[in-house]
Formats: C-alpha cells, sequence, structure tokens
C-alpha cells in the first residue's frame, strides 16, 4: 500500500505546488512510509527528488517542499516486495527523464511489457514494476501520440491494480490519472485541481471531491477536469462532485474512531497476506535449517514482540524437544556473555529498528551467531544487518499499541517452530500437515473472534472501567497470550494489569484477590492444561474473583466464568491468533470509555530507537 | 444516487402501545427528536439530494413530523400495501428507476451519521455491487437480528435470515445499505431484502462496512431505552438554554442538556446525563438522575424520583411518583405516588434489554414498567417489573 498525490496550480496560490503534495504527503504517510519522492514540471524541465527514508527526513535531505512548478506529483511508499532505496522510491522516469509517473498497487504483467521493451533498447534503472509504465509511455510518445493520447495507451496494456498519475515535461499543466482496484479521489479546489489515492491528503485544500470508479482515466489542470472510461467515453465530472463531510483526523482512518481498532480489525487480512508471502519465499525454509544446524537457539524482542518471541519459544519445545533460550531485549548482556559460534539469534522486531533488539543483535553477532530478523519492515536496521530476513505482511501500524503486527508475528513464528520440526525430522508427516493446515485458518479464526466478540468486549469494559488492578492468567502455551492482554490494557487503558503462570496464585498474588477482584483467564485448547486451569479458576472464584474466561468453543469450562469470551475451536499452535483479538478489544474499549485515545497512549513512542 | 428511508415498518406489540394514533414508532422521541430524524440526517449528510420517505398510508404524522424537524428536500411516498421491507422499496420503484444506486436506511434506526458517510464513501472508492453497513452482535441477540458473514477483504459470503444460528464470522445487518438499482428485479420476483443481497452476493461483490460505534435499531420498548443511554453517553457538559429557568436552590450536575423554556423548581436534583426537553417541568424536591430523557412539555411533580427512563411528550407525572427503568407514552398521566418495580426475575429478560454495571462485579438487567400512549395510571399503583400498562 503507497500513497500518492498529484496537484495542478497557478504560481499566485497561498501555497506552493511543492508545499501541497509535502503535506499531502505526510497526511498519506499512514499509507506507507519507507521511501518517497516527488517529480515537479517548471517551464518544461522535469525534476525528480526521492530517496529512501521517511518524508520528514527526506524534507531534511532533499527539500521536497521546496520544488516549485505548474504541476507537481509525489509518492509514499510501502515496500512489499523489492527493498526500499533510494532507485527504487518514486517517482519513476523514462529513458528521456522527460515523464515521470507515480503508481500505488501491482502491475501483473510487468515482466512480459519490461522484457519487450527492454528489446526495444528502453533502459530500466530500479527494479520495480511501476517503471514500466513510464517506458511503455514513452515508446508511445515516441512513436508520435499526443501525451494523453501516449498515456491512454500505455494504460491500456497494463493488467493488475494500479492508481497511476504521469507528469509530462512536455506537458507543464496537466497531471494525468488511470485508476483500476486502487483507490483514487480528485479534489476540486480554488483555481487548482488536486488528485491523491486518499481524501485526507486533500482535505486542506477542498471538500470538493470525485472519487475515481475502476477504468477512469483522464488528467487534470488547474482549471479543469477531464474524465472518460476507457473505451467507453468521456464522463461528466460534475455528476460526479460530492462534498466530504469528514474530519481530517477521522478521514485517515478509513472511517474507524482509532486507528487501533482499524488495525484490530484488519488483522484476518494482514494474516492472510503474511500467510501468502510466507509461502512464496524460501527464506522460511532457509532459516528452519539455519535453526536446525544450531548449536543452542536464543530469541529476543522488546514488549509486544517479546511475547511472540515466548510464544515461539514454547512450541519449538513442544513439538521439537529443542530448548530455545527467550530473553528480553534490553537485558542481552546477561546473555550474550554465553554465546559461541553455531549460536543463533532470532530477533524479533516489527519495525526493524528498536534500539535494545538492535543492540542485543549486534552483541550476538560480535559473538559470532547467526542472526535471523523477524520484522514487519522490509530492509529496516536488524533485517539488514541479519543473515537472514524474515517477513510479516501486515502493512503499516499506525496505533502505538502493536495489534496486527503481534498476531502476524506469532503466526510466522509458529511456522517456523513446525518447519524445524519438520527439517529436525521430529513431526510425523500427518502431524506436520495438521498444523500446517491449523495455521493456515489463521485469517478464518481471526475473523471469527472478532466478530464473536465485539459486543462482549464493550460489555466487560464496562466492568473494567471502574476497576484499578486486573490478572491474567493462564498456563503453557496461553502464557504469552496472557502477557500480551495484560500489556495492552497497561499501554493504553492504564489498568494495572499482571499476567503470571496460573499455578503461581498460591505463591503470593492470590493474596490481592477479593470479592470483585478481575481475573481473565486464557485457556488454550488442550486437555492436559484445561484440567489444570479448572483448580485455578475455582481458588479465585472461592475468594471472589469476577472471572472473565477467553476459551473455545467446545471448552468444558464455560459455566465456571462470569463471562465467558468464545474463541474458535483450533489448535492449541494458534492461541495466540484465537485468543489475542479479543483481548486487543477488550483494552480497545475499556480506554475509550474511559475516555483515552488509545493511538496515543501517554509515555509510549512506536518505535523505540532509544536504549 | 438517491435517497431512501423506510418509515412504514409495524412495531412489536408491545411497543406499539406507545405509538399515537395515525402514527408511526419512528415519531417516538429520543432526545427531543423523532427516530426518523436521525437516519434522514445521516442519509442527506453523506448524500446530499432529495430524501424519499416512505410511510404507510393513514399515518400521516410521519410526512408532517419529518417536514416539521429537518430543512432538507423531501420527498414522501405512500405504502398503500404490503408490511414488508420488500413492498416498501418497491412501493419507491418508479423513483428509484433511472438511477444506478440508492442509499436505504431504516426509518428507526439511530447511528452516527460517520456511519452513514463511511458506507457511501467505501462505496464510492471500492466500487462494488452492494455496501451494507455491518454492526457487532451481542451473542445474546444473535436470533434477534438478520447476520451476514464475512471474509478477509469485508465481503458478505453468505446472509442469514433473522433467527439462524451459525458458527461462522457473523455481524448483524445494520438496516443501512448502498443498493443496485437492479436489485428490484430480485425483489419483485419475490425475493426478501436479505435474499436479495444474498443473490448479488453470489454473483458479484457485496462489501460490509463494519460500525461499532452508536447503533440502536427501535423494535422494542428496551431499545428506547438503549437509545438515550447510547445517546446521552456521548454527552459531556452542562448545556443550558439561556430561556430554560432553574430555580437557585435546584442542582443541575452534568453532563445534562437542559432544552429551551424547561423550568426546575427549588430543591430539585438533576443528576446527568439527562435531557430535559422543551418546555418540560421538574417539580421541587424531585431527583432526576441517571440516563433520564424527559420529552417536550413533559412534567415531572414534586418529590418524584425518576431515573433510566425515556419520557414521551406531555406526559404528566404527578407528585411523589417513582419511575425507574421506564418508558412512558406521550399523554400518559401517572397519578401521585405511582411506583415502578424494576428488579425482574432473574428468568425474565425483555427483548435486546442491556445489562448495567450495577455494583462491583455485578451485571444486572432491570427494566420498570412500560406505560401506553394516553394511559391513565390511577394514583398509588405499583406496577411489576417488566410489564405494560395500557
Amino acid at each position: 500500500m503507497c500513497g500518492i498525490i498529484g496537484v495542478c496550480s497557478g504560481p499566485e496560490k497561498k501555497f506552493s505546488t511543492g508545499e501541497i503534495v509535502y503535506k499531502g504527503l505526510l497526511r498519506l504517510e499512514y499509507r506507507g512510509y519507507d521511501s518517497a519522492g516527488v517529480a515537479s514540471v517548471e517551464e518544461g524541465t522535469l525534476r525528480v527528488l526521492k530517496g529512501k527514508g521517511k518524508i520528514a527526513e527526506l524534507e531534511k535531505k532533499l527539500g521536497l517542499s521546496k520544488v516549485k512548478g505548474s504541476v507537481v506529483i509525489g509518492h509514499t511508499r510501502w515496500a512489499t516486495h523489492g527493498a526500499p532505496s533510494d532507485v527504487n522510491a518514486h517517482p519513476h522516469t523514462d529513458c528521456t527523464g522527460r515523464i515521470a509517473i507515480v503508481h500505488n498497487g501491482i502491475i501483473e504483467n510487468y515482466r512480459e511489457l519490461k522484457e519487450e521493451l527492454v528489446r526495444k533498447g528502453h533502459v530500466f534503472k530500479s527494479e520495480t514494476d511501476t517503471e514500466v509504465v513510464a517506458h511503455l509511455i514513452e515508446e508511445f510518445y515516441r512513436s508520435g501520440d499526443k501525451p494523453y493520447e501516449a498515456f491512454k495507451k500505455a494504460i491500456s496494456m497494463i493488467k493488475g491494480s494500479f492508481a497511476i498519475l504521469a507528469v509530462f515535461a512536455d506537458a507543464p499543466s496537466m497531471i494525468f490519472f488511470a485508476k483500476k482496484d486502487s483507490p483514487l479521489v480528485i479534489g476540486l479546489g480554488d483555481g487548482m485541481n488536486l488528485v491523491a489515492s486518499d481524501i485526507p491528503a486533500l482535505l486542506e485544500y477542498t471538500r470538493r471531491v470525485i472519487t475515481l470508479r475502476d477504468g477512469w482515466v483522464g488528467f487534470i489542470t488547474k482549471d479543469n477536469v477531464f474524465i472518460e472510461e476507457l473505451g467507453k467515453g468521456p464522463v461528466n465530472p460534475a455528476d460526479y462532485v460530492r462534498v466530504v463531510e469528514w474530519s481530517l483526523e477521522s478521514a485517515s482512518k478509513g472511517g474507524y474512531q482509532h486507528f487501533m481498532l482499524k488495525e484490530i480489525h484488519e488483522q484476518p487480512r494482514a494474516l492472510l497476506d503474511t500467510l501468502y508471502g510466507l509461502r512464496s519465499d524460501p527464506a522460511l525454509k532457509e532459516a528452519a535449517e539455519i535453526l536446525a544446524e544450531a548449536r543452542r537457539i536464543f530469541i529476543t524482542a522488546a514488549g509486544t514482540s517479546y511475547h511472540a518471541g515466548l510464544h515461539f519459544a514454547l512450541t519449538v519445545a513442544r513439538i521439537t524437544g529443542v530448548l530455545v533460550t527467550p530473553f528480553i531485549a534490553s537485558e542481552y548482556e546477561s546473555y550474550s556473555r554465553v554465546v559461541r559460534e553455531g549460536d543463533v539469534l532470532i530477533a524479533v522486531s516489527q519495525s526493524g529498528e528498536t534500539m535494545d533488539t538492535l543492540k542485543a543483535a549486534r552483541a550476538f553477532k560480535e559473538r559470532g551467531a547467526r542472526l535471523i530478523a523477524v520484522s514487519n519492515i522490509i530492509d529496516s536496521a536488524i533485517p539488514r544487518e541479519s543473515d537472514l530476513p524474515l517477513y510479516t505482511r501486515a502493512g503499516p501500524e499506525i496505533g502505538v499499541a502493536a495489534t496486527k503486527t503481534f498476531t502476524t508475528q506469532t503466526l510466522l513464528l509458529s511456522l517456523l517452530a513446525v518447519e524445524l520440526a519438520a527439517t529436525r525430522g521430529d513431526l510425523l508427516k500427518s502431524e506436520y500437515e495438521e498444523y500446517v493446515g491449523e495455521l493456515a485458518k489463521s485469517s478464518e479464526y481471526a475473523s471469527k473472534s472478532l466478530a464473536w466478540n465485539e459486543g462482549v468486549a464493550k460489555k466487560v469494559s464496562e466492568m473494567l472501567r471502574l476497576k484499578h488492578s486486573i490478572y491474567y492468567l493462564s498456563r503453557g502455551i496461553g502464557l504469552p497470550t496472557a502477557m500480551e492482554g495484560a500489556l495492552k490494557i497497561k499501554e493504553i487503558a492504564y489498568l494495572h494489569a499482571e499476567a503470571y503462570p496460573a499455578g503461581e496464585s498460591k505463591h503470593g498474588p492470590i493474596a490481592l484477590v477479593e470479592e470483585g477482584f478481575p481475573v481473565v483467564f486464557v485457556v488454550p485448547r488442550d486437555q492436559y492444561y484445561e484440567k489444570l486451569i479448572l483448580g485455578n479458576i475455582q481458588e479465585m472464584k472461592a475468594r471472589g474473583a469476577w472471572v472473565v474466561g477467553v476459551a473455545p468453543e467446545d471448552t468444558s469450562l464455560r459455566d465456571l466464568f462470569d463471562v465467558f469470551i468464545k474463541v474458535p475451536a483450533s489448535s492449541w499452535i494458534t492461541t495466540p491468533i484465537t485468543h489475542t483479538p479479543p483481548l486487543q478489544l477488550l483494552a480497545y474499549y475499556t480506554s475509550t470509555l474511559k475516555g483515552y485515545d488509545p493511538d496515543k497512549p501517554r509515555n509510549l513512542a512506536k518505535t523505540v530507537t532509544v536504549e | 444516487m438517491l435517497n431512501l428511508v423506510l418509515a412504514a415498518g409495524k412495531p412489536s406489540p408491545d411497543l406499539g402501545v406507545l405509538v399515537p394514533p395515525r402514527s408511526n414508532k419512528v415519531v417516538l422521541r429520543v432526545l427531543g427528536k423523532p427516530i426518523i430524524y436521525y437516519p434522514v440526517r445521516g442519509v442527506y449528510n453523506a448524500n446530499k439530494s432529495t430524501v424519499h420517505v416512505v410511510y404507510r398510508a393513514g399515518e400521516d404524522a410521519v410526512p408532517r413530523e419529518v417536514s416539521a424537524t429537518v430543512d432538507y428536500p423531501l420527498e414522501f411516498i405512500e405504502q398503500e400495501a404490503g408490511e414488508s421491507v420488500r413492498e416498501a422499496i418497491l412501493s419507491a420503484k418508479s423513483r428509484l428507476e433511472g438511477d444506478d444506486y440508492f442509499l436505504l436506511s431504516f426509518g428507526d434506526l439511530i447511528v452516527d451519521p460517520e456511519a452513514y458517510l463511511k458506507l457511501v464513501d467505501t462505496h464510492l472508492e471500492e466500487n462494488p455491487d452492494a455496501t451494507i453497513l455491518v454492526a457487532p452482535i451481542e451473542p445474546h441477540n444473535v436470533e434477534n437480528y438478520g447476520l451476514v458473514s464475512v471474509d478477509e477483504n469485508w465481503l458478505v459470503r453468505r446472509v442469514l435470515a433473522s433467527g439462524g444460528r451459525t458458527a461462522e464470522a457473523v455481524y448483524t445487518m445494520a438496516g443501512v445499505y448502498v443498493l443496485p438499482t437492479r436489485i428490484l428485479d430480485y425483489l419483485e420476483k419475490g425475493l426478501n431484502l436479505p435474499e436479495a443481497i444474498e443473490a448479488l452476493a453470489r454473483s458479484g461483490r457485496v462489501k460490509a462496512v463494519l460500525w461499532t460505534g452508536t447503533w440502536v435499531d427501535v423494535g422494542y420498548p428496551a431499545d428506547l431505552l438503549e437509545a438515550v443511554y447510547q445517546l446521552l453517553s456521548k454527552v459531556r457538559d452542562v448545556e443550558i438554554s439561556g430561556k430554560a429557568v432553574v430555580e437557585k436552590t435546584a442542582v443541575v450536575e452534568g453532563p445534562v442538556i437542559v432544552e429551551e423554556g424547561a423550568y426546575i423548581d427549588h430543591y430539585a436534583v438533576v443528576k446527568g446525563p439527562a435531557y430535559i426537553g422543551r418546555e418540560s417541568f421538574i417539580g421541587a424536591h424531585s431527583f432526576v438522575r441517571d440516563y433520564v430523557d424527559l420529552g417536550e412539555r413533559s412534567r415531572v411533580g414534586a418529590f418524584s424520583e425518576v431515573k433510566y427512563s425515556s419520557i414521551q411528550p406531555y406526559c404528566l407525572m404527578d407528585s411523589k411518583a417513582t419511575i425507574l427503568n421506564s418508558v412512558l407514552g406521550g399523554e400518559s398521566v401517572i397519578g401521585i405516588g405511582v411506583t415502578t418495580l424494576n428488579v425482574l426475575p432473574s428468568e425474565e429478560a425483555p427483548p435486546r434489554l442491556r445489562e448495567h454495571v450495577v455494583r462491583r462485579g455485578v451485571f444486572e438487567r432491570k427494566m420498570g414498567a412500560v406505560i401506553a400512549y394516553g394511559a391513565r395510571v390511577p394514583p398509588y399503583t405499583v406496577l411489576s417489573p417488566g410489564g405494560v400498562y395500557k
């Protein structure tokens, strides 16, 4: 997912075209932020500024907002294939440097088109699918078509999903656009027109918009909009103008009240994307081979990622009998001293930039350990320094509290554990197939878990908002999920929460339990643990605790719970995927009911780049 | 895209007792506005074109109330026959033809205006065959609503008629839709709306848009209480009209809205969240607290207590009444000392009644009385919990 914007304006306007595009890119940063760039046309000259990094950083380095021109287009990228780099950043240009394009989407037939164009002498600079469009337009333009005709012909040849903007040095007042399966909106301003992949980029300048339909192409100038349906003829833009009532803030959240809620509900999609990504990536098997040969395996991370790491360690212990040592990244010095060549460290970080995890990874590498990175951001610091990076495909996560990145991390790490067991020969073929089959259903499980529990979570949050302290208890494979539930409610609802193995209650913590004390039990689908947890629930109930059970639909414990949060009956290995979404909802609704903003928890930052 | 609001539905028997003659449930009041104000505002905000309102022949209060409440362009369509949603939509057929899509809302919904915007924006951006609003459902309500199951892209997989049970990921259909005009063909063939939507989902893409904010489908008296609860939960401050009178010794503690012409007598305590309607009266020493919606020109007699109740316009309550978790019909007269009991026997649960946290660690359902439009309750009557008084 990427963000694109273009503006046509006269020199007399309050904001320069460069400023408008720069600000628009900042508004679109939630769609991606690993590289960015702009292209402007001024007095017949096309100028491109682009690079890897966040938009604000690039502004300092390149001065994106300083570009001048009658037309400017911009792009902010979220790499899914091909590393973020200066060369791969958009805009992309043709051979002559007189045509520039930005694109959001995927060109499915780019390989065939590229081969053909290379045969005709075109020279490609990047690894992206997008660049092919610039050369295709050039090809038609060179053969005598006018800019718009050349653009249209090129668009009619590409397959896939796209929102594309193009500018020509020889057409200095026009931005050409095309849309199919990727969003694109025109904004009708006062003496200027804009086009962008999403409404937030436009709202500062206009509320009058035209939402483009699939198959529409056309161009804007500062005073006019021309639209046609490819192959069918012109469309009257006036028939499609509407006034946007959204506030700037809500527009970027896709109508959800908070990014966190949006991201919670994106989990089924994110899990499926991660699964498909891993299936087509040989890195997972490579990683399993590295681990199978390892002398010892360590896994490190911070915060939510640490809980994913803990899930990995418990899963590996259960299906392979190999001991994985999990540790919190900031405590790396206690572990790095014992590291030798032949050891392997898995470093898990959503951003790939977490300083504690990075330092742990460097310390291990210095002592000869091999490094496998797990991250959501391609080519970020930790993956870059690793021997082998593995990626979740959760898309950008804006809410500070991790949600979809946790469940996708646990999916990736569970698959890695299963591959490791298979590589070592610890699993029967049928067992391997069963685990992989269950993990392949992650998206469906998360969907059910969310759909079944939104109402229940709202109800439970009405009780939790009156409480000052809460326990999250589990045993075995459920423990990392309980820890994640406790962390979420601490982070965003400012409710003191503690997670520990339920067997520990009698060794101290149960002293705090009194009438109405809330205890959330995370019950994995496992008869052995269910039996153990039964006793733990009873000891809490005997002391008047208010017990919420997050348990499989076929649990035998449901009558013991004051509130039953039903999750799909699946294998124990998917526990974080089935049980975490309702815990996220619980934290979210408790936070909003208490009047807090879950997207901006106090004292916390999304990426922790300090020790 | 044309706007269509359906306001010809029949109420459940318990809700029906609250509806005045020649009227419809959509004109029952919530926070000073008829229910239908909320969907009409929603569709118009999201799609600035004439709002077509289908109402039942003979229920002239509907066009009258709607016209008096909003100044949007309106057109009224009289439905002469049939009681189903299918027939209501078909009664607007001549208006719908000629447009590709229409924005449809049921008239008995209270939904945030942003939900309509989200629905229309999603539809325009993603261009599916149809787009429908869905809402989360509480487990005990699964059998009360039409449900849809969705895939990971929020495309509708299956539509289940009301009362269906399923193990799939399901949400309730929230009564707001962007539908293609060609759906009329399915309806004309006899399919009901859920079946027609399922037919669209089978042959194309029907997008579901999740709304997790305020959503109340007013079908039962408890829904009126829920609507009051949800809307008043959003009020944050004390807003007292400059044309209201609050006597010096009265206490008004927020969040409370006091409308123009309201009068709050000495020593009365209004402890919000509460809505005190236009020209209403709260007598001396009365206690109005926690989610009370006091309708226009209603009267709370001296020394009364009112809690968590919806009081429709022109209700006259004599002194020393105790009204708890109740719905009082318009123009009803509540005699001196009337008491509504509200603790339900544990096995009773009126449809869709919210459980409230009543003390640490305990949820309870409470329901007082439903008093019919124009009913007269004799002095010192004690009304049993969950009962309907006609």
